[in-house]
């Protein structure tokens, strides 16, 4: 007996040494890539922004010996991808995106604040909109750094042969425009008008679908609270099922029954709007600028039939669902080099040769000094409306301090189940608003 | 006075050794099988969310929260249909074409190739390729019936109630009859030609000798591929995800449990629905090994 237990005791200690000298032999490794910064960020479909990021990292690496490693994830991954990690422990050193990870993972106490680098480089370098988005309880946990420009993309032929003047105007503030296009009713108008579904044309383009990857929750959202609604009011009670609300939900509903949308649209994924509107087959859509750079002389819809409008407004103003692109840095790898990267990616001089490499579209500059760059002086009608539009940009937790449970809120399809419940179950606009109010009552309570 | 001890044979010793071998087997087995299951059913009693820090024990909370989602009951339903009527059209199919396959005929190695190729093309390529198909604005399914005159307005199969859930079921039928095809093959191929000789000399008809001879033959191959297909159609997964993401009311267990964990990031309430799937599955297991056992006996 005394000998088994001997044996069993020796054949332990073995499996434990063994594990140890797999972690040990691990941490090793850790310590030799202490140089090295790992960086996660969403796969770009465009190669000279791939190319722009991956020169920005070897330039980093001459100046300082200092290694950027590019973590690239699918669009569609990137939030599973990040949660599972962050549960499991392993955190990337920096990632760039544009859902805000930094304030949705606040309460985990694993995010760097970079208040330091903010105040390093200047406060008034960016909007002070853009900063507040990122702040949680008076910390900066991500920094502004690029903007991905969103907006309404429509056929301008189709538009002109419906009879609307597609010169562009300017009114009193400054702001371009098209006349008869400028709030969402216009844009519901201008949809049925050219509209030709019994040819397979189709004039409105949003997805109704949970299937869409935020296309759907940006199209809810952006309607939602250009006609005034919040998720929660003044005093952090819900407020999602106020008149305007439901007034708003209401015009989704409209769009919806419109018949300028396909009724295929409750099962787009994220690439069908885009897909669709470059194909020929859709007259409107709202998109991030991914589909500028696609257009061809083979593609359905020509360069020079895109116009981009400015995005619509409802009773409350102009508001479009969109994060600027940020910085987050977690505070359980390599902080240092990710911080002084983040310096280097914030530089003027450095995103200036980005954006000479990337051109202006997919991204568009946020910092004050790149935005003044003489590169941004000649931009076409269509890249200075993206430019102008970068400012209607606005979070979940909009117009109060950010919040980290309206933030994963946001990502567990609140706005796309919305809409699917008035396209697919033909839900009233106040029972929409009451299931939405419960949703955010339990998160905020729960 | 010293206990003595008995001397082992050479066998008790040989298995003793045997044994040991075993170890490490089973060390990785608890690792990556026991550990989990354990540190679900653990899970499911915390409050434990991934942008939080630090876990509070909440009794049955989680599950109360689970059992009280009007999703729930919808996907049990929705899984038992998925599986029940699943398993059914897998082994039905898998049976036809097992037959088919069994018989000599010009061609039969490349039709059992062609046969297995929903099984060989990877899953992410395939459901791509009927996410497409299924297209309500240009799917090619949705332009043939047009075509043959049998619709006049497209059909938007992933999008409406109860015509999804088809959709999914039959894409899932469609991705597993190879493995019952094989299965049933092998059975079929393990049945003496003397039993159909001998019916032939009997004047027995053909569906005699299927119900009388065949199926009698393949009762426990049929009895381990229903249960296995239940099992594994339960545990499914990947074809209601990439087709429908669990709207159109086509949720099944493990896409809620997916859901509460991931896209909600209720990591407790994902793992009380984790443990409510274990549950249902534990009663296949034992329906299964008690079979197995039956069987062994005779």
């Amino acid at each position: 007996m005394k000998g088994r237990v001997r044996k069993s005791f020796a054949i332990s200690l073995i499996a434990l040494f063994s594990l140890s000298a797999i972690f040990a032999a691990g941490n090793t490794e850790k310590a030799a890539e202490s140089k090295t910064v790992e960086v996660w960020m969403i796969n770009s479909p465009v190669e000279s922004i791939i190319s722009a990021f991956d020169t920005a990292g070897t330039d980093f690496e001459s100046e300082t010996g200092i290694k950027v490693n590019y973590v690239r994830i699918p669009t569609n991954d990137f939030h599973t991808k990040l949660v599972s990690s962050i549960s499991a422990g392993v955190f990337p050193d920096m990632i760039i995106w544009n859902s805000s990870p930094g304030v949705e993972f606040s309460g985990t106490g694993a995010v760097q604040p970079v208040d330091d680098i903010v105040n390093e480089i200047g406060r008034d370098q960016f909007g002070e909109g853009s900063l507040k988005m990122f702040a949680v309880n008076g910390k900066q946990l991500e920094i502004p750094f690029m903007v991905r420009p969103g907006g309404i993309h429509a056929r301008k032929d189709w538009l002109e042969a419906a009879g609307y003047d597609m010169t562009p105007k300017v009114d009193s503030d400054g702001y371009y425009y098209y006349e008869g296009l400028q709030t969402w009713d216009d844009i519901v108008a201008a949809g049925k008008k050219i509209s030709d579904p019994a040819n397979g044309k189709y004039g409105l383009g949003f997805a109704y679908s949970r299937k869409a990857f935020g296309d759907s929750a940006a199209f809810g959202m952006s309607i939602l609270y250009s006609y005034g609604a919040s998720l929660l009011d003044a005093d952090g009670k819900v407020a999602i099922n106020s008149k305007e609300a439901i007034a708003g939900l209401n015009l989704i509903k409209k769009i919806w029954e419109s018949g300028a949308v396909p009724a295929a649209a409750i099962t787009w994924d994220g690439g069908s709007n885009n897909n669709f509107f470059i194909a020929g087959d859709i007259g409107i859509v709202l998109n991030s600028n991914s589909i500028m750079g696609k257009l061809n002389d083979t593609t359905g819809t020509k360069p020079e039939d895109l116009v981009i409008l400015p995005f619509p407004s409802g009773p409350a103003g102009s508001y479009l669902s969109a994060s600027p692109e940020s910085i987050t840095i977690f505070n359980k790898g390599n902080v240092e080099a990710a911080k002084s990267y983040a310096k280097y990616l914030l530089k003027a001089e450095t995103q200036v040769k980005m954006f000479e490499k990337m051109g202006f579209g997919y991204y568009s500059p946020l910092k004050k000094d790149v935005m003044s760059n003489a590169l941004f002086s000649n931009l076409n009608m269509n890249e200075k409306v993206l430019m102008q539009d970068a400012r209607k940009a606005i979070n979940v937790s909009f117009p109060y301090d950010p919040n980290a449970k309206l933030g994963a809120l946001y990502s567990s399809f609140l706005f796309d189940d919305a809409l699917s419940r008035i396209a697919v179950d033909g839900w009233s606009a106040e029972k929409v608003a009451a299931e939405m109010a419960a949703k955010v009552n339990e998160a905020i309570n729960d | 006075m010293p206990i003595l001890r008995r001397k082992l044979t050479l066998e008790e010793k040989d298995n003793a050794i045997g044994r040991r071998f075993l170890y490490p087997a089973l060390f990785v087995l608890l690792c990556i099988i026991a550990f989990p299951v354990i540190y679900s059913f653990t899970l499911s009693f915390f409050r434990w969310r991934p942008t939080e820090v630090g876990h509070r024990f909440v009794g049955l909370k989680n599950y109360f929260d689970v059992y009280k989602d009007d999703r729930f009951v919808v996907s049990i339903f929705n899984t038992f249909i998925y599986a029940f009527v699943g398993a059914c059209g897998k082994i039905v199919l898998g049976m036809g074409l097992a037959l088919l396959l069994n018989k000599k005929f010009p061609g039969r190695a490349i039709a059992r190739t062609l046969l297995m190729l929903p099984w060989i093309i990877p899953v992410t390529a395939s459901l791509t390729a009927w996410n497409w198909m299924f297209d309500g604005m240009y799917g090619v399914i949705n332009i043939v019936l047009s075509r043959m005159g049998l619709i006049s307005t497209y059909i938007n199969f992933l999008g409406e109630k109860g015509v999804a859930l088809a959709c999914v079921l039959m894409v899932g039928i469609w991705m597993g009859y190879p493995q019952m095809m094989m299965m049933l093959l092998a059975g079929l191929q393990a049945i003496p030609g003397d039993l159909y000789e001998a019916a032939e000399v009997e004047g027995a008809g053909k569906l005699r000798v299927f119900f009388s001879i065949t199926i009698p033959s393949l009762s426990g191959v049929l009895k381990t591929s229903i249960i296995l297909s239940i099992i594994w159609t339960f545990n499914a997964f990947n074809v209601i995800w990439l087709l429908t993401r669990g709207g159109s009311s086509t949720h099944i267990m493990n896409t809620l449990a997916y859901e509460f964990s991931f896209i909600n990031m209720r990591y407790d309430k994902g793992a009380a629905m984790s443990v409510t799937i274990l549950f249902f599955l534990a009663i296949f297991l034992y329906i299964h090994t008690k079979m197995q056992r039956e069987d062994s006996l005779q």
